[in-house]
């Protein structure tokens, strides 16, 4: 019985050059091919049999030449690790992708359909099963009855693809679980979705995204990589394998009772420290202020990013604090002050009582707002 | 609620105090910086620990407050709270966490519970501390001046916002503003600069990038279908190109066929060569000896060297015969015989000719150059004798020098001497000519003396004379003054006064009459004066006359005595005068004569120095001859020596003639045996003799060498014919290896022989290489039945590939066409694949690094998150608006209308009547209206005490509208009544005390008339700090 080893990884999005960071883009858009170095130096080390690249490992189809020859270059270097790579969305098949160049190594097998084709590799024990877009949408479902012949070879299929319910459409290569339970596959390594799920199972498949190996933005949070283990007829051993550079780190930090600048930057510091230890400066950050100041303490979100731009690889710091203050008390004044919060309180009973947390939110944010221009003005805040 | 006592242990500057209340108006008295504003922070801090902006008392009062000596704050507070007493004690920490706060119930002396984080401040008052400051502490409003436009706005602010919000430090409209202005951050009014507004514009451009991209993406389809095309082409041009690829293939394949045929014709040719060959090589052969070109070429060398040698052998005997005869030759020839001993003999003979004529020129030369030195000689002698005369007249010159000189200076001492006489005598002169203009000087000055004598003498009496007549004319005059008696200058002045006192009186002011009492003084004055004077003068000037006459007699006798001794001394210096006079005269004249003597005896010095110049000059003129002789002896004495130096061994001029005259005779001895040795043999001179030994030596040598020659040449013959020998047997025996010779001649005809059938054999080779590159490579080696094979092989490929029929074999025009037809359809087919290779570069560098779709989507996506969530943000502020407006019109509505009928009771007790309302309209403008109500006052044109106590009234009221659901609380005044009169106090005080009836009140005061106020007031209680 087969059992080989594989890497599953997807989204890589080589090229892609996160501009909201400003002048760290070029770092980080390095970063992402030093991860995709990293990948090759897993299956190069570790034997891999089969490296399954579920689309967009490029940003777009309209990158230089350069990028896509040392893509290749890498790809060459590791010829006994069979690369299966079905191009997504970013990196679609066109007349303009690298894929269809005629200059990729004998290991490298690009499918270049939106329907399913195969290669077959016997003597290592294994078919690849896959499809590629070859548009930037794909709304047709892309895994239909494959039917792969059952025999002792291990079938397994990379797809870019969105993993909908039976009811839901997508213009992303609509993949649905009874799909992919009834594919006769043995493992489904999708991609698309940069966050990662566990490893799933539907019938007697398994499947799972495998997240994107490097974060590139604040939706993209926490720990980064790739899954690598066995496949085996009826066995996945598939175990998350960090990988990315450095982290995007979204943290609430609660500054209640800081009252000047340097007093927020010391928590959000001791916060981070705490949290993410020695290597919490090579991080990227997003920092929600959050907590009860005082009402006349202003906080300049430019000035506490400003503090700590020096100890960390990116700060982004927003402000979601609101005045101290007494609401119930104040409500029962009979001032313009105590009357406003009254009626918000009341608003937001009825939104409790609805059960609309949005609304309740929303009244909630009004009301600070409203509080806050009582002593000072109001500023959106954030760097 | 009422406050009864307030313990401070430690609070700010406060220590160790403590304060009683009284549950009405309690006045508390103390100066600046005595700690009322800190009494008030510590009643704010009892009962609420945290901080809220509101005024200074609670700002950070934790810090403010902190004592100074850094002990903690600490105190208690008693008070009576729905019928109950409490004491609230708090040790205060760094935060209202960190308080120590413990509530008694003084009633039944039991620990209340207080839940953590409550204040305790919102348990009894049921408000918070905001609401507290607001309802608990009342300030003034402050200092009203009128025209302080700023302070105007402030005013009215503050009683906009207590009326509008409940609240003197928020404004609704600043709230407004401040929301609106948030709003506006995002939501420009224009629409274009907010910051949503630039997002929802980038986000259209980003639309209009994705329709961009959608297009470049239909144009990259349009490309590749363009590219499928191509490939559906290219695919057609292969096809076509591989048929007429295969139809070549086909002819080339048949072509192959009828080559192989014509190899098979062709092998067979060759095989016939082959035997031909073959016989010709075994005619080459016998025994074990085939014969090849290295054989024949070793045999024809060697046969070679056999007619070379003879060739040789035949030249070295006509070598041989040819010398022979030249020596012959040689021997014939009739040379005279020259010796090279009749050369050296005759040498000698003429060596011994050129010493004869060397010496003979020497002994010339030393005649010559003895006579020459005789001739020096004599020149010296002469040169000496000279210098001799010379020093003789030196001598003479030097006598004749020395004797002048004594003359010289005895003359010089003459002169000297009469030169002192005349210095002398000059002297004399000058002393005299000195004595007599003194006695000149002083003959003038005494007779300037008498005259001046008697012109003093004459004004001296002249004024004596004077002095007498005016003693004589006082006196007359005093007689006649003393009949007037008054006083000139006083009447004088008086008059002027009194003209000028008139004058100014009538001009100016009548007051400057009042100097005619002046004038009249001055004039009784002047009359007065006058009489008293006269009297006692007249016996005075008698006395003055009598002594002007005796000082007149004296001065007389003076005169006379000075101008006698005047004269006297004036003819004494005329008599020394005339005396040096003549003195000098004699003088004069003796010095004369002693100059001319000087004079002389200069001349004579003068013509003796000339002639002792001459003299010496002469006498160098000699020294430099002498010394100009004696360097040419010097010179010539030398000259002499060194041409002596160089001949030392001349002899004397005779016996040198003497040996001249033998050289000579042997010169011609010598000369006329060379001539006679030259005649005898035939030589005219010396160099023809040479030339005949020469030709003589030479003719010697060459029959020797000839000799030699003809020796050698037999001796070479010779090695010559044993080596042809030798070689002849050589080359005979190797040629009888193949056929057996017996002289050379017929071995060169062998040799030919063997020549011709190889020259054959060869020409046979060529033909067979030629015909067998003619064949194919693959087929060279094959036999004619393998060659057949192959033919049937290379039929059943074509009928194979042309589906089993033989194509019909093509003519070259038509074979040329087919690969025309082949090169067109492979040109084609390159052409598509170049135009594939341009379109896929075209399109790659068309859309290099340009953004796609789906980043774009991505980018609308993540900006369209962003946008929701600005959004989202905006619309919390708009609610925070709709609900402040709503909030707005309820205080409006209702807590409006009640602040004003409060507050127009407070203010009309407070005004005792005069004014009745404080009423604030819907736009917030403050009008005033009067007790009688019959009009209405703009508050600006009031005075500061009474917009102070309209002031009071509004926040009284506000107070107890903000506490109106609890029981009443305890009011604190700071100093409320700072702007009023004395009037306004009483009324105010009495209105408070009234007041204090249902509530405590504790006002603070500096100003001692308040204290003096309350005292007045019977429930009042007064506290001095």
């Amino acid at each position: 019985m087969y059992n080989i080893k594989i890497i599953h990884t997807a989204d890589i999005h080589l090229g892609a050059e996160q501009s909201s960071i400003g002048e760290k883009s070029r770092q980080r858009k390095e970063e992402i091919l030093m991860t995709f170095d990293r990948i090759i130096s897993v299956c190069k080390n570790e034997n891999i049999a089969l490296l399954l690249i579920a689309g967009d490992l490029f940003e777009s189809n309209n990158l230089d030449n350069s990028l896509y020859n040392t893509v290749k270059k890498a790809f060459r270097e590791i010829p006994r690790t069979t690369v299966a790579i079905a191009p997504g969305n970013h990196d679609h098949i066109s007349i303009s992708s690298p894929y269809i160049d005629k200059d990729w190594s004998e290991n490298v097998f690009i499918f270049t359909s939106p329907h399913i084709q195969s290669f077959e590799f016997k003597e290592k024990g294994f078919r690849v099963f896959g499809s590629a877009f070859n548009d930037p949408y794909l709304t047709e479902a892309i895994l239909g009855a494959v039917n792969p012949p059952e025999d002792e070879l291990l079938n397994i299929c990379v797809l870019h693809g969105d993993l909908i319910s039976q009811s839901q459409q997508s213009s992303y290569g609509p993949v649905t679980s009874a799909q992919i339970g009834s594919s006769g596959m043995d493992y489904v390594a999708l991609g698309h979705i940069h966050k990662r799920t566990g490893i799933l199972k539907s019938g007697r498949t398994y499947y799972s995204y495998c997240g994107c190996p490097e974060g590139q933005g604040f939706d993209e949070l926490g720990e980064k990589g790739v899954y690598k283990g066995s496949i085996s007829k009826g066995g996945c051993k598939l175990e998350f394998l960090p990988l990315c550079s450095r982290m995007n780190i979204e943290l609430n930090v609660d500054i209640s009772g800081a009252s000047s600048c340097n007093e927020v930057v010391e928590i959000i510091l001791s916060t981070v420290k705490n949290k993410y230890g020695d290597g919490f400066n090579k991080h990227l950050y997003k920092i929600i202020m959050e907590g009860e100041i005082a009402p006349d303490f202003n906080i300049d979100c430019v000035a506490v990013a400003a503090r700590l731009e020096n100890q960390v690889f990116y700060i982004k710091v927003k402000d979601l604090t609101r005045i101290a203050v007494d609401i119930d008390s104040l409500s029962h004044e009979t001032t313009l002050k105590g009357i406003f919060a009254r009626k918000m309180l009341e608003k937001i009973a009825s939104a409790v009582k609805s059960g609309g947390s949005d609304e309740e939110k929303h009244y909630r944010t009004a009301m600070y707002l409203g509080l806050k221009a009582f002593d000072s003005e109001v500023k959106y805040n954030e760097n | 609620m009422k406050i009864s006592r307030l313990t401070i242990g430690s609070f700010g500057k406060l220590k160790n105090f403590s304060i009683d209340f009284g549950s009405g108006l309690n006045i508390v008295y103390g100066n600046n910086e005595d700690g009322k504003s800190t009494i008030m922070a510590f009643i704010r801090a009892m009962f609420y620990g945290k901080n809220a902006k509101s005024s200074d008392l609670s700002k950070n009062f934790r810090k403010k407050y902190l004592p100074w000596d850094g002990t903690k704050m600490s105190g208690s507070v008693e008070f009576e709270a729905d019928g109950l007493t409490y004491r609230l004690e708090k040790e205060f920490g760094p935060t209202n966490a960190a308080d120590k706060i413990t509530l008694w119930n003084l009633a039944d002396g039991e620990k209340e519970k207080i839940p953590s984080g409550t204040d305790i401040g919102q348990r009894f008052f049921g408000i918070g501390a905001s609401a507290f400051e607001k309802s608990v502490f009342i300030g003034q409003l402050g200092n009203v001046v009128n025209g302080d436009s700023d302070k105007d706005d402030e005013i009215t602010q503050k009683l906009t916002n207590l009326v509008s919000t409940g609240d003197e430090s928020i404004s609704q409209k600043k709230v407004t503003g401040r929301l609106l202005s948030a709003k506006e951050f995002f939501k420009s009014k224009g629409g274009k600069v907010g910051l949503l507004d630039k997002q929802i514009q980038y986000l259209n451009l980003l639309k209009d990038e994705l329709a961009s991209a959608k297009a470049d993406e239909a144009e990259k389809n349009d490309a590749q279908l363009k590219i499928n095309r191509l490939y559906e082409q290219k695919a057609s041009f292969e096809k076509e190109y591989q048929h007429h690829s295969l139809c070549l293939e086909l002819q080339q394949k048949l072509a192959d066929i009828d080559r192989l045929d014509a190899l098979i014709v062709k092998k067979k040719g060759i095989d016939e060569l082959f035997s031909e060959l073959n016989q010709k090589k075994a005619l080459l052969t016998a025994g074990e000896l085939t014969v090849d070109t290295a054989f024949l070429d070793s045999c024809e060398q060697k046969i070679s060297g056999v007619n070379s040698l003879k060739e040789k052998s035949a030249e070295k005997k006509q070598q041989i015969d040819s010398l022979n005869k030249q020596l012959d030759d040689l021997k014939s020839e009739d040379l005279l015989k020259v010796t090279s001993l009749d050369v050296s003999d005759i040498k000698a003979k003429i060596n011994e000719q050129d010493t004869l004529l060397k010496n003979i020129s020497g002994l010339e030369r030393d005649v010559k150059k003895l006579s020459e030195i005789n001739q020096q000689k004599k020149d010296l002698s002469d040169s000496e004798k000279h210098l001799s005369l010379l020093e003789i007249q030196k001598k003479d010159l030097e006598g004749k020098i020395d004797a002048l000189k004594t003359e010289i200076l005895g003359s010089r001492q003459k002169s000297e001497n009469d030169k002192l006489s005349l210095d002398l005598k000059n002297s004399e002169v000058h002393t005299l000519k000195e004595q007599s203009e003194i006695a000149n000087t002083d003959f003038r000055v005494a007779a300037q003396h008498y005259k001046d004598v008697l012109e003093f003498s004459d004004h001296r009496l002249e004024m004596a004379q004077v002095k007498l007549k005016q003693a004589t004319a006082e006196r007359q005059t005093i007689n006649d003054s003393s009949k007037s008696g008054i006083n000139l200058p006083f009447l004088f002045f008086g008059a002027v006064l009194l003209i000028i006192s008139v004058i100014l009186g009538i001009t100016i002011h009548f007051a400057f009459y009042a100097g005619i009492i002046g004038a009249l003084i001055l004039c009784f004055f002047s009359y007065s004066s006058g009489k008293i004077k006269t009297a006692s003068s007249k016996s005075a000037y008698d006395k003055i006359v009598l002594n002007a006459k005796e000082k007149l007699d004296l001065i007389q006798a003076q005169i006379d005595s000075e101008n006698r001794d005047a004269y006297e001394k004036q003819k004494l210096c005329e008599e020394k005068l005339a005396k040096s006079k003549v003195r000098l005269s004699d003088i004069l004249k003796n010095a004369e004569e002693l100059k001319a003597v000087y004079l002389n005896s200069i001349k004579k010095l003068s013509d003796l120095e000339n002639k002792g110049i001459e003299l010496n000059t002469d006498l160098q003129v000699i020294n430099e001859k002498v010394s100009s002789a004696q360097l040419s002896i010097s010179e010539k004495r030398q000259k002499l020596d060194e041409i002596i130096a160089l001949f030392p061994n001349l002899e004397d001029i005779p016996s040198l003639k003497i040996m001249l005259d033998e050289n000579i005779h042997s010169l011609e001895d010598t000369e006329n045996y060379i001539r006679s040795r030259l005649y005898d043999l035939n030589c005219a001179d010396f160099d023809k003799l040479i030339e005949k030994n020469m030709k003589w030596q030479n003719y010697q040598s060459r029959l020797s060498s000839k000799s030699d020659d003809i020796n050698n040449a037999v001796k070479e013959l010779d090695e010559f014919n044993s080596e042809l020998d030798s070689m002849l047997l050589k080359a005979l025996t190797q040629i009888s290896a193949y056929r057996p010779v017996e002289n050379i001649d017929d071995a060169v005809m062998t040799i030919k022989g063997l020549r011709d059938i190889i020259s054959e054999t060869e020409i046979l080779n060529i033909k067979i290489n030629s015909q067998s590159e003619l064949l194919h490579s693959d087929f060279k080696n094959k036999s004619a039945s393998e060659l057949n094979d192959s033919i049937t092989l290379m039929k059943d490929e074509i009928l194979s590939l042309n589906n089993g029929s033989l194509p019909k074999k093509l003519n070259d025009d038509e074979i040329t066409g087919l690969k025309e037809l082949c090169g067109g359809s492979l040109d084609a087919l390159q052409k598509t694949k170049e135009d594939i290779i341009r379109i896929n570069s075209d399109i790659r560098n068309k859309f290099l690094n340009k953004k796609t779709v789906s980043e774009i989507d991505n980018e609308i996506s993540s900006i369209g998150n962003d946008i929701s969530e600005k959004e989202e943000y905006c619309g919390c502020i708009d609610t925070a608006l709709a609900v402040l407006d709503e909030s707005f019109i309820e205080i409006r509505q209702s807590f409006g209308p009640m602040l004003n009928t409060a507050t127009a009771q407070i203010f009309e007790k407070l005004t005792g009547g005069k004014y009745r309302d404080v009423i604030v309209s819907r736009s917030f403008d403050i009008n005033i209206r009067d007790g009688q109500g019959s009009s209405s006052h703009e508050w600006q044109y009031l005075s500061s005490g009474t917009i102070d106590q309209a002031y009071f009234s509004l926040r009284l009221a506000v107070s107890d509208l903000l506490a109106k659901s609890s029981s009443p609380l305890p009011i604190l005044l700071d100093d409320v009544f700072m702007q009023y009169d004395d009037y306004r106090t009483e009324l105010g005080m009495n209105f408070l005390n009234d007041y204090s009836k249902n509530t405590q009140i504790i006002m603070f005061t500096c100003h001692n008339n308040i204290l003096e106020s309350a005292d007045k007031v019977p429930g009042a209680l007064t506290i001095r700090l």
